[in-house]
């Protein structure tokens, strides 16, 4: 190997012109940069173990959009390859200017969000790992839509700060906090784990609370609080309680000895809702009482541990494996405890642009494009899985994909080949279509008429009614048939082909046909055309039709001729 | 008072074949948009469920309508007609109006012929530039108004009797409107007859009130 690359994020922060600030505009989920909010990362020093320094041998990188303005990845040419079974020390010195809170790291005030403060090595993936057929490294800039990717390593961080602050940081700390010569001196120490991430304010309420049950050997619980939310403590170790109990029954041992919760002030509000190892951030504490949002926060980035940091996908290029696997363990574990059902009917209807859910976090460009197909989009799909082959087979689904990638790196087609194993099917279409592919399902009620077939006393009348699939496919589609007298009929319809025909005789015409009357399809986005009437009264239609006419032509009337 | 009406009414005589054409022109738009209605709001009325099937159901439909407005191409569609149709209509008013102004006017000098289409030719060109700047009048207040009636309506969007506090600004556009619209009508007239803009406007400040009346009775 003869070069190393780092990923220097804080440099997205740098001017108006890096590529995160370009394709972000400054402004992440509902937080905008406060003015002047830039931040850096400056090298001051790099050196091998001889001393030798590497200054002159580092050049940044922008293999996404050669943007030369992004100076967020780093290559570094070595002196002498390192070859393989071989290893290679440097040490550095850097500075980091922190932004001013509104995209996960940075200050607000006195409280500092020291989320991607280091030079963090990019991944060398093996061949096979995910799926390449040659080694070589993951390399990509920091962009407005994207998390991280990084390997497994072992952390030991020292941390000063000034005596009155409290630090809140990834893994254990060796060591109580000392105090040296005015300052307070924090040391941690975290191994199994991909990154490090630390906090500090002098606001922080603490509370620590062990933990332990049937499938989690003991873990301390630490709290660090904003005091606006310091009388929510219970919900908030309530939460995570229940997040570590059940997510380690289902997904597997939460390994670590600590699980720190921190909760940002409401200008931090930018660095909240985000999972680093063993250390989460609630969302800025602003209301105070709020809703289940509090929770389902603190719950999704608890799973967050699971996918992302055990199951340590590349959120670069196949962002739903964490943000779609968390949501839908979040949902799972928020109906069980709370008894809060999400409305997925509606949650669909928003995904207006689908994409496909393997593609790079940063090719979703339009407006809320990315949250919709990673997060809604994602958790759909696993939820029609669960669907398809039953609550227990997808148990067992997810308790395989998650013990046997832990700590590794899992691609999509990981996941389908566990779903595939454990069926004993094909699952190809399906993935190709609304995994690998754009597509949803979109089942409609085309037309409907209505012939009489014999009057008189037992009159009889055929209803023929057309069912087209305009999106993916799905096995099973009900359609349910209401008939002028109010019976009612439920039929099934295979999905094959584009188009159906039913052709139903009843001694009453149809009222009324609708496909999938209960919502049990999720990934139909578009449920209005689900539902048709055989037909209107004329006076009904006619007085609709004139009124808007005249609102119309009182409008254009008012201003022209 | 009277007997201004009365020779109002008799011009309107003489002049019968304008009416008529107006009459076929007001009818056809009617026919037509009648049409484009009915081509648009059938099939969604024949989509709504009524009584629901499913608790969602209307919810739904009012939140994918809400998103058809925005992202639906066959809705946009509908917005580009009848945006057309408006465009198409405001540029011919001022020809219409300056045929019919033109029209009265020889009338009550008493002249007889088609003068309709020569106060189109004569008099079309300027009526437009008075059309311009009436439209720039009208539409300059939606600087301050379309604000606060987007507030208005999203917060009505919640609750709908927070609608309520919108009507105030839409009845204040309004009536401001019918004051430009009739001040104007009178500087066309003062610039049709000859006898000069700002006189007529005048005339027209002082007979405000009772030609308002007049218009509020013949409504
Ligand atoms: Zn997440």
């Amino acid at each position: 190997m003869n070069e190393l690359y780092f990923h220097l994020y804080p440099n997205a922060f740098a001017s108006m012109e890096t590529t995160f600030m370009k394709e972000s505009g400054g402004k992440l989920r509902n937080d905008s940069m406060p003015s002047n909010g830039y931040g850096s990362m400056t090298l001051k020093g790099m050196k091998t173990e001889n001393g030798l320094s590497l200054m002159n041998r580092l050049e940044y990188v922008q293999p996404d959009d050669g943007n030369i303005k992004d100076k967020t990845l780093m290559k570094v040419r070595l002196p002498r390859p390192v070859k393989g079974g071989e290893s290679i020390t440097l040490s550095m010195q850097y500075e980091v200017q922190l932004p001013k809170i509104f995209a996960r790291m940075g200050t607000a005030g006195n409280f500092v969000m020291a989320g991607q403060w280091f030079p963090k090595i990019s991944v060398y993936e093996p061949a096979n790992t995910r799926g390449r057929s040659t080694e070589g490294w993951n390399l990509h800039q920091y962009h407005g839509n994207s998390e991280f990717y990084a390997d497994f390593g072992i952390y030991s961080v020292r941390i000063h700060v000034p005596k009155n602050y409290t630090v809140a940081a990834t893994g254990f700390p060796v060591q109580p906090a000392q105090n040296k010569n005015g300052e307070k001196v924090y040391q941690f120490y975290a191994d199994d784990v991909h990154d490090f991430a630390w906090s500090a304010s002098p606001d922080f309420i603490v509370a620590e609370e062990p933990f332990s049950s049937a499938e989690v050997p003991g873990v301390r619980i630490k709290l660090y609080l904003d005091p606006a939310h310091k009388d929510l403590k219970e919900r908030y170790f309530y939460a995570a309680k229940a997040a570590l109990k059940y997510f380690s029954r289902w997904y597997g041992t939460y390994p670590y000895s600590t699980l720190s919760i921190v909760v940002p002030p409401e200008a931090g509000n930018g660095a909240g809702g985000m999972e680093y190892p063993t250390l989460v951030t609630a969302f800025g504490a602003k209301d105070e009482s709020p809703g289940y949002d509090l929770e389902r926060t603190v719950i999704h980035e608890i799973g967050h541990q699971y996918f992302y940091g055990m199951l340590a996908s590349n959120e670069f290029e196949e962002a739903w494996l964490d943000e779609g696997f968390t949501s839908y363990a979040e949902d799972k574990l928020m109906e069980q405890e709370y008894g809060v059902i999400p409305s997925l009917p509606v949650q669909s209807t928003l995904i207006s642009t689908p994409a496909p859910l393997t593609q790079d976090a940063w090719k979703y460009t339009l407006p809320n494009q990315y949250a919709l197909n990673v997060y809604y989009r994602g958790k759909m799909v696993l939820k029609t899985i669960e669907q398809s082959v039953g609550k227990s087979t997808m148990n067992k689904i997810m308790a395989r994909y998650t013990g046997k990638y832990r700590f590794g790196h899992p691609t999509t087609s990981d996941f389908q080949k566990i779903v595939e194993q454990a069926t004993g099917k094909s699952w190809k279409s399906y993935f190709d279509q609304y995994v690998y592919g754009e597509q949803m399902a979109d089942f409609a009620v085309d037309q409907i008429t209505v012939q009489k077939k014999k009057s008189g006393s037992n009159p009889l009348f055929e209803s023929a009614i057309t069912i087209s699939k305009n999106g993916g496919n799905y096995d099973k589609i009900p359609i349910l048939f209401t008939f002028k007298d109010g019976h009612k009929l439920k039929k099934i319809w295979d999905g094959s082909g584009k188009s159906a025909v039913f052709k139903l005789q009843y001694t009453s015409p149809l009222a009324w046909a609708m496909v999938d009357p209960s919502y049990n399809i999720v990934l139909d986005n578009k449920h209005m055309n689900n539902y048709l009437k055989a037909d209107m009264d004329k006076d009904v239609l006619f007085r609709w039709n004139e009124s808007i006419t005249k609102l119309i032509e009182t409008l254009l009337g008012s201003l022209s001729w | 008072m009277r007997t201004y009406i009365a020779n109002g009414w008799k011009s309107v005589k003489d002049q019968f074949y304008v009416i008529i054409i107006l009459f076929l022109y007001q009818l056809l738009w009617g026919y037509f948009l009648y049409r484009l209605v009915e081509s648009a709001v059938v099939p969604l009325l024949m989509r709504y469920p009524d009584p629901p099937p499913n608790q969602l159901s209307q919810a739904l439909y009012y939140i994918e309508a809400q998103m058809g407005l925005s992202e639906n191409s066959t809705v946009h569609a509908y917005l580009w007609i009848l945006l057309g149709i408006g465009v198409f209509r405001m540029l011919l008013t001022p020809f219409i109006q300056a045929g019919i102004l033109y029209g009265l006017q020889q009338e009550y000098k008493g002249l007889r012929g088609l003068f309709f289409f020569q106060g189109m030719r004569r008099y079309g060109k300027s009526i437009f530039i008075f059309h311009i700047v009436e439209w720039i009048l009208l539409a300059a207040p939606a600087y301050w108004l379309l604000p606060r009636l987007y507030h208005v309506l999203i917060s009505g969007l919640q609750s709908q009797l927070l609608f309520l506090n919108g009507v105030p600004y839409v009845v204040a556009w309004l009536l401001y409107g019918y004051i430009v619209h009739q001040l104007l009508l009178y500087m066309q007239f003062g610039k049709i007859s000859g006898s000069g803009m700002v006189s007529s406007l005048w005339i027209g400040i002082c007979n405000s009130l009772p030609i308002i009346g007049i218009s509020i009775c013949l409504e």
